[in-house]
């Protein structure tokens, strides 16, 4: 990238600054250089020069390996889509947050409303709320859904196929997704016309939250299941969230996290061509979910390793040759373990940071954390403020003006490719173990989470780590932060009720021929290469009224039973 | 009942709500306990009597759960239940995401004392320690 003259030189200009820093730090002012790696431990020198990058190819935003960008225009032509996770309580309550998120700024692309909400435990693992198993939980972290009646609730004001749908669903993915599907058939509309997206990473999720899931096998099929299906027949349908979130959450690098997140991509693509795919149909509709941590500017190299390996992998490994196959779309969640419930305003500093990160980074979409979010679920005020970073970074600092603005900086080039090299080492070794989900069934991503967590706090209680509030400028008297709170006995009550009227309100002997008919359809499902067996069962049984938990637990009836803990 | 009277041998029982799926906080406290020489046994419960049947087979020490999700009352009021039925008294402690303006109100149902976000493990070693 530099001709032989520069490099020389910066030859020169670089013994002249050492031994500035010699002479004058070292032995004048005996000054103790500090030694600083990034979060994946990658060593960080004090200045960076054309050296470092020197072996570099000249890249743009549009073009292969897409680390500056998917496309040639970036935020000039479309700003990233301002989404946030919400729900709590009743479904009347969820959705006149959505409406609020809406009227202050809250959007999906063009003028597409994007309601992407938040389900409470109960709805995650398929406990409907007349459960024992769901006592005391119905309502809490997000809304409950058993039934068409709840998912009306929700979205009974949007035109569907106008409405990005996205769930943040953990297990129950596809029993959602037919009930949904269902729900939008009473509206006299066809699967083709929706768009959203499903979570669909039942593994991850039982790795890091760690809820009652379906059996490691039964979680893999699911999934393909659930690509087949969409793949087939909601063709805007984004099948599958890529989340490395809730790794982040469990403190793992940024490193490891894209290199897990990789791993899993590979054996999901590889299950889609065992299911009759081609890599084409299907790997540009995977969604992400990506964390971003506090590390700045390793995170933002870490958003542009992100597209060139997954471009790379894509292309090189499974032959992709439609653009969009290669163009890693990002969300990015920005990390709730890097909030403080001490001095809880400064997490409007870290967010602006995360922010600011995510947009040099040149990401598609954004969740903002709300500064109240380690005290409990955001209020008003705090889920506006969130969303005014993003307004004021937009139209008030010229950043997004200039697409990958940091490009060509010593840096953040030498940074992203060294991540390249380090999230590599984790995806390798993931697959010399097996494999992401076998690493599911062996401990090993589990064993790895935990050592991170806990070495995390380690480096927090022995003060190695500072987190400004936790650990370090703390103040005497915390102020109270008023937390939001949610009346989950009457939640709970009524969510019971209203089954209770919807359980009275059908014809039980289709309820459970259709459920028999889908633990046959589980059972026959041996291997993913019969995906798309399921599916038309769970859409009928969703006709015959059945709730989510009933599927679920016909799935998981014939599937092994729940895994408790990992 | 005899190793429970040396500081040696206390035995915590640490206990998640299975629905409950935030065990980050649980896993360092574990790990800060065991580092500290107390016993350490790890369960999750999807109904607080199963958890104080537990407890009393266990005969540990102390109780300590964990709510990160708002289900901090129903946990309290209901362990607090379980254990009156069978007669045991034994001590409980909470932790996990809990806001300070309900720990007055746990602390008066019995809760003995409440860990929210930001305490050091230390502070829930001392505790313990100071049990016996």
């Amino acid at each position: 990238m530099f001709s032989r003259k520069t490099l020389d030189k910066v030859n020169e200009m670089m013994k002249d600054w050492e031994r500035e820093v010699k002479d004058v730090y070292e032995e004048k002012l005996k000054f103790e250089s500090p030694q600083y790696s990034s979060e994946s431990g990658i060593p960080v020198k004090y200045v960076y020069t054309p050296k470092d990058i020197q072996d570099k190819e000249p890249e743009m935003p549009g073009a292969f390996p897409y680390t500056r960008g998917n496309r040639a225009l970036g935020y000039q032509y479309m700003p990233w889509m301002i989404q946030l996770l919400h729900g709590y309580g009743t479904g009347e309550e969820t959705r006149e947050r959505t409406k609020y998120l809406i009227r202050e700024g809250m959007k999906g692309y063009g003028k597409t409303p994007a309601v992407l909400f938040a389900v409470d435990t109960p709805t995650h693992c398929g406990f409907d709320p007349d459960n024992p198993k769901a006592r005391g939980m119905v309502g809490l972290g997000g809304v409950n859904i058993s039934t068409l009646d709840d998912i009306d609730t929700l979205l009974k004001d949007y035109d569907l196929p106008k409405t990005r749908v996205a769930d943040n669903i953990r297990f129950t993915c596809l029993p959602f997704l037919a009930m949904y599907l269902v729900y939008a058939e009473g509206k006299g509309h066809r699967p083709q016309e929706l768009n959203g997206q499903s979570q669909n990473g039942l593994g991850n999720r039982c790795l890091t939250t760690n809820l009652p899931s379906p059996m490691p096998d039964a979680q893999y099929k699911l999934e393909i299941e659930l690509i087949k299906y969409s793949c087939k027949n909601i063709k805007r349908w984004n099948h599958t969230n890529l989340c490395g979130y809730v790794f982040g959450e469990m403190n793992v690098t940024p490193a490891q996290e894209l290199g897990i997140v990789m791993s899993k991509a590979i054996d999901l693509v590889e299950g889609g061509i065992k299911a009759g795919l081609r890599p084409d149909e299907f790997v540009s509709r995977f969604s992400s979910q990506v964390h971003l941590g506090m590390d700045f500017f390793e995170e933002i190299a870490k958003l542009r390793a992100w597209r060139r390996m997954w471009a790379r992998i894509m292309k090189g490994r499974f032959g992709c040759k439609d653009p969009k196959s290669l163009q890693y779309r990002i969300h990015v969640h920005t990390a709730g373990s890097s909030l403080t419930s001490q001095q809880p305003l400064n997490n409007i500093t870290r967010a602006t940071l995360q922010v600011l990160a995510c947009v040099l980074g040149g990401v598609q979409s954004m969740h903002t954390n709300s500064y109240d979010e380690a005290i409990g679920l955001p209020s008003e005020e705090a889920v506006r403020t969130a969303i005014r970073i993003n307004q004021i970074v937009l139209y008030e600092t010229g950043i997004p003006h200039v697409t990958d603005p940091l490009g060509g900086s010593y840096y953040l080039e030498y940074m992203t490719d060294k991540l390249e090299e380090e999230a590599e080492k984790v995806m390798s070794e993931i697959e010399s173990k097996g494999g992401y989900f076998e690493c599911i069934k062996n401990g090993w991503l589990r064993q790895l989470l935990e050592k991170q967590s806990i070495k995390w706090r380690q480096e927090v209680d022995g003060g190695e780590r500072v987190v400004v509030g936790l650990n370090k400028f703390k103040i005497y008297e915390e102020e109270e932060v008023p937390a939001f709170t949610v009346y989950q006995p009457e939640v709970e009550e009524e969510a019971k009720e209203k089954l209770k009227k919807w359980k009275a309100n059908r014809d039980n002997s289709k309820v459970r021929d259709s459920l028999e008919k889908v633990k046959d359809a589980m059972s026959d499902y041996d291997s993913v290469e019969k995906a798309g067996i399921l599916m038309p069962e769970l859409i009928k049984a969703a006709r015959a009224k059945c709730t989510l938990g009933e599927m679920m637990d016909a799935i998981v009836e014939v599937s092994g039973g729940r895994l408790y803990s990992t | 009942m005899e190793k429970n009277q040396s500081k040696g041998n206390i035995k915590v029982l640490m206990a998640r709500f299975s629905l409950d799926g935030h065990d980050r906080g649980l896993l360092s406290v574990m790990s800060s306990f065991r580092d500290a020489g107390i016993e350490v046994v790890y369960i999750y419960f999807s109904d607080s009597k199963e958890l104080a049947k537990v407890a009393q087979e266990e005969d540990a020490n102390i109780i300590g759960v964990t709510s990160s999700m708002g289900q901090h009352f129903f946990i309290a009021s209901t362990l607090l239940d379980a254990l009156d039925e069978r007669g045991i008294i034994m001590p409980v402690i909470m932790g996990g995401v809990i806001p300070t303006r309900d720990v007055p109100s746990l602390l008066d149902l019995g809760i003995r004392k409440v860990f929210g976000p930001g305490s050091a493990p230390k502070d829930a070693i001392d505790f313990v320690m100071g049990l016996s």
